[in-house]
């Protein structure tokens, strides 16, 4: 807005706060609340703020993968000019915790320190310093002598498992998980049966198995992971930071450190990006936030885009083992799947990611007999971490390729096989055993996806073929399944002011970090009054200023903080009414809340501005500025669908493959902004296609990151999109706001299981390993012919 | 000449037709001084010359990343940054409005990067076709999008403009 133009409105209508054309229905693609600054520049993130009194901080970091820090000569670091500090594990508090996003106390073992005597990977922070240039930081952390006890390490969670390999974590911790041995490196095993197996697979005319292996990738959100810290003229700590957590980084920070809560604050900026690698309170956070009570001053930790695509946590590669017991009319008796996933060094996201692996996948086939065992180890590679899909990307990668093997294995087409046993509306979902959740689901549209993908490609009658024989064209299909946040977890809490010219502040605090939320819940908060969204301001970035909320999380945005949301604007529309219907002595339930206005029964109305503004002025009694709040917590987590379906074209003679279309099918209820829908299904896919074809960070024998960068780390880019459809397949979830359902994670699941389908499609061979690449195909071919 | 500029701490360029003096550190890059100078927009997504977030329309030289360009070089030279987009009373280029309208930024760090190589293509190219704005944005990675929404607005925003011809009967 200009001043220019303010004037000319205000002489125009007199009024400041009515903009014709936008309409913020949910239901409507409105503009994002954030979209001026994303465009314009003008959008602020971590970095974008002065900082020349700032300190520089930076981690000294460890060469070996599993070493244990006899000493530490810190002197000629001190003693260059211009360093402020130099710590070491023996600087900061002796008290473990895990980095894990989850509040306390997390499903996630307490094994680490801010800084570490034991190191567990390569790159592992060792000693941090800060200094008053960057240079002098650098030449600090040169000048820093680790007397270093070398261990032997392990990389590979079979190895990892051995009577004999190397113990990485051999003192005891608090908050062990499930059935951990600690001295076997495991962190957690798990075994889940309903029904009885055994007497399943008995019943089966075919018992099918097999073996699908996932790669680690990392989220390589475009802003790196950078903190800056300082201590405030109160005395506290505060943190700006690339979280999308805001509420659970100020609350780990605060117990890592010993501090009040109400003493450390926490800026959640423009945010780029997350994907879940900033659902973690990262070392990078850590240390700033160490740093800066060290040296009482301003410090910035920028972590460089090769540091963060070595340390930051990544997607845990994992070993999926399938084993279907089924008869000949395509009835599942029997499923077993067992998992083995590579946690690296820290437990932070073991057992939960291992966990969805399997229950989000498995839950799309209810069968009497399913069995999950599975085991979470340490490596000495760089931790696991919590990456959009958190787990059931690898899960479903194993089990929808599966799927298709168990259906070529009684000779039934896979889409058919999938409708047969697919879950349908009032069917219960396969959730963890220890899980409170409510597995009733009341909103599944998948098979309407399967069919709506189906249909649009001409499923039966198979992709047109090239006329030159040598290349071979599929079709592969994947379903998927995710959640809207974890039951009986996850709490929000917002808080809406009426202002006095009839605006809305919304405080809540989300994590946007792109995906849109903050634009959802104004859509939310104005639908209820029928504002336009320029009549919303959200709050969300600043601790301080918001309630308490888990954060980008778990798909839980739009459904459990929407909820918050929708139930602190009821709450204010309650209020409005109840004050209304006192000035005009009629009840509460006759006064109307529509298209801004506020009428009465008597065919009087007045538009919620002027109603505000006599509340305010206190024309009719007691001054008032209303404030209507809500919170929401619930043993719920409706489940979102897809159907993804791939075309691929294989050259018969080289194994060089490309996928040519990906069609995308999504239930995630109501679309409260189809645009921003289409976008994270389109977003979601293209990121499981990178995971598909090309990402992949590999460790040397020595457990040394294998990249030198990101030129290294190979993402999808515009030239390489297949044509991408998305279809919204809109279901009406009974219990989410304005009938909406998750959409952030639901469309990443199914590329790779697609595209690994339409290989098999096109030309017989089953790739059961990720990346796919034309090597594998072409062994494949070899293998066939 | 070229031996002067290494030893200035000081170069002038004229960014988005404003001219200003920078401060430059011995080696830095354009992006690092423009940073530092306040100039936020341009932003630093690799520091190695692979992602495009820190692109800038530079002098002659045209679309660049300045993360690859030392800024002693830059002495003289006109700059544009996404900022240069908006027009002289400050309104949206028809590329950020179709941004906006299409949802094509999500976490919005690599929209200025994007939105110049756009502008870019848009110079040499006013009728561009989905594969020839899919080619302009191959060195940009936006991590959120999948490109589509972008390409799509791209094209719109190309319609709009002045010396854009008119679509062929029946492709809409
Ligand atoms: S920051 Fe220059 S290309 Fe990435
Ligand atoms: S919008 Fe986030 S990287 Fe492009």
């Amino acid at each position: 807005m200009s001043l220019s133009e303010l004037t000319e409105q205000s002489t125009a209508s007199g009024e400041t706060n009515e903009t014709d054309e936008t309409s913020a229905a949910v239901g409507e693609s409105v503009e994002k609340v954030d979209g001026w600054g994303l465009v314009t520049g003008n959008a602020r993130y971590t970095d974008d703020i002065p900082t020349e009194d700032a300190l520089e901080g930076r981690p000294l970091r460890s060469p070996h993968a599993h070493a244990r820090i006899r000493s530490v000569d810190t002197e000629a670091a001190e003693a260059i000019d211009s360093v402020e500090a130099v710590l070491t594990h023996e600087d900061v508090p002796d008290k473990r915790f895990t980095r894990t996003g989850f509040p306390y106390p997390a499903p996630a073992p307490f094994d680490e320190h801010v800084l570490n005597e034991t190191v567990r990977h390569v790159g592992e922070p060792v000693a941090a310093v800060a200094a008053r240039s960057a240079d002098a930081a650098e030449r600090a952390i040169e000048a820093i002598d680790v007397d270093y006890e070398v261990l032997e390490h392990v990389l590979e969670p079979e190895e990892a498992m051995e009577p004999d390999a190397p113990t990485l974590h051999p003192e005891e911790y608090e908050n062990p998980q499930e059935n951990a041995v600690p001295e076997r490196n495991i962190v957690c095993e798990t075994r889940h049966e309903e029904g009885d197996v055994e007497a399943g697979f008995e019943q089966a005319d075919a018992v099918v198995a097999g073996e699908y292996e996932s790669q680690i990738v990392q989220h390589l959100p475009m802003e790196p992971n950078t903190t800056i810290a300082w201590i405030d003229d109160r005395e506290r700590l505060v943190l700006r930071t690339t979280t999308q957590v805001s509420h659970i980084c100020r609350d780990k920070i605060a117990r890592a450190f010993g501090l009040n809560r109400t003493d450390v604050k926490v800026i959640k900026p423009r945010v780029g990006g997350g994907f879940g690698v900033r659902q973690d309170t990262v070392p990078n956070q850590f240390i700033s936030a160490a740093l800066a009570l060290e040296t009482g001053r301003k410090v910035r930790l920028k972590n460089s885009r090769k540091e963060d695509l070595h340390v930051s946590q990544t997607r845990h590669a994992q070993t999926v083992e399938v084993e279907t017991g089924v008869r000949e009319d395509g009835t599942i008796t029997a499923m077993h799947v067992d998992i083995t996933s590579n946690t690296g060094a820290y437990g932070c996201h073991a057992s939960a990611v291992l966990s969805n692996a399997a229950h989000e996948p498995m839950s799309i086939y209810p069968t009497e007999n399913r069995l999950f065992t599975g085991r979470a180890v340490y490596t000495n590679l760089t931790p696991g971490g919590a990456m959009r899909g958190y787990g059931a990307v690898q899960g479903t990668f194993g089990l929808e390729s599966h799927i298709d093997e168990v259906a070529d294995a009684i000779g039934m087409d896979p889409a058919e096989f999938r409708r047969r046993n697919v879950i349908e509306e009032g069917e219960e979902s396969f959730e963890p055993a220890h899980s409170e959740s409510k597995p009733v689901l009341e909103s599944v549209g998948v098979t309407e996806c399967l069919d709506r993908a189906c249909t649009t490609v001409g499923w039966a009658d198979g992709p047109d073929q090239p006329d030159d024989d040598r290349y071979q064209r599929g079709y592969g299909i994947a379903l998927t399944m995710a959640k809207s946040g974890v039951p009986n977890s996850e709490y929000s809490r917002c808080s809406i002011t009426l202002e006095d010219d009839g605006t809305l502040t919304v405080r809540i605090g989300v994590g946007d970090t792109g995906q849109g939320s903050e634009t959802v819940m104004g859509q939310i908060a104005a639908s209820v009054f029928g504002l336009d969204i320029e009549s919303v301001h959200v709050k969300a970035d600043d601790t301080d200023a918001t309630p308490w909320d888990n954060g980008a999380y778990a798909s839980s945005t739009t459904y459990i903080s929407g909820n918050a949301t929708e139930k602190a604007a009821r709450d204010l529309a309650g209020k409005v009414r109840e004050l209304a219907a006192e000035w005009h002595d009629t009840a509460p339930e006759s006064v109307e809340l529509a298209d801004g206005d506020v009428s009465f029964p008597d065919g009087t109305s007045m538009t919620l501005g002027a109603f505000a503004a006599e509340a305010f002025e206190g024309v009719r009694g007691p001054k008032r500025r209303l404030i209507g709040t809500g919170e929401h917590f619930t043993a719920l987590s409706p489940k979102p669908f897809a159907a993804q379906l791939a075309e691929v074209e294989v050259d018969t003679e080289t194994g060089e493959f490309e996928v040519l279309r990906l069609v995308n099918a999504v239930d995630c209820g109501q679309a409260l902004n189809p645009a921003n829908v289409r976008g994270q299904i389109v977003g979601g896919a293209v990121m499981g296609l990178g995971q598909t074809l090309s990402e992949t960070l590999p460790f040397d024998e020595d457990g040394q990151p294998d990249i030198r960068g990101l030129r290294d780390y190979e993402v999808m880019h515009a030239p390489d999109l297949p044509e991408i459809e998305t279809e919204i397949v809109e279901t009406y979830e009974p219990t989410g706001p304005y009938g909406a359902k998750s959409v952030g994670e639901v469309s990443i699941l199914g590329p790779s299981p697609a595209v690994a389908n339409a290989v098999d499609d096109a030309v017989g061979v089953r790739i059961s390993e990720l990346p796919i690449t034309a090597a594998s195909i072409w062994d494949g071919l070899q293998e066939g012919s | 000449m070229s031996q002067e500029k290494k030893s200035a701490d000081s170069i002038h360029i004229c960014i988005n037709g404003e001219r200003e003096r920078l401060d430059i550190e011995p080696g830095e890059t354009l992006m690092a001084s423009l940073r530092r100078a306040g100039h936020y927009s341009v932003k630093n997504g690799c520091d190695e010359g692979v992602c495009g977030a820190c692109n800038v329309i530079l002098g002659e030289e045209g679309l660049t990343r300045s993360c690859l360009v030392p800024a002693a070089s830059c002495d003289g030279d006109d700059v544009m940054t996404v900022e240069g987009l908006l027009d002289d009373d400050g309104r949206l280029h028809p590329l950020q409005e179709e941004f906006l309208e299409r949802g094509a930024a999500q976490c919005g760090y690599c929209i200025p990067g994007v939105l110049l190589s756009a502008y870019d293509l848009l110079q040499r190219d006013t009728v561009p076709t989905e594969e020839a704005i899919a080619d302009a944005l191959s060195g940009n990675i936006c991590r959120c999008t999948g490109y589509v929404q972008q390409i799509e607005a791209i094209q719109a925003a190309a319609e709009r403009l002045p010396d854009a011809e008119p679509a062929a009967e029946g492709e809409h």
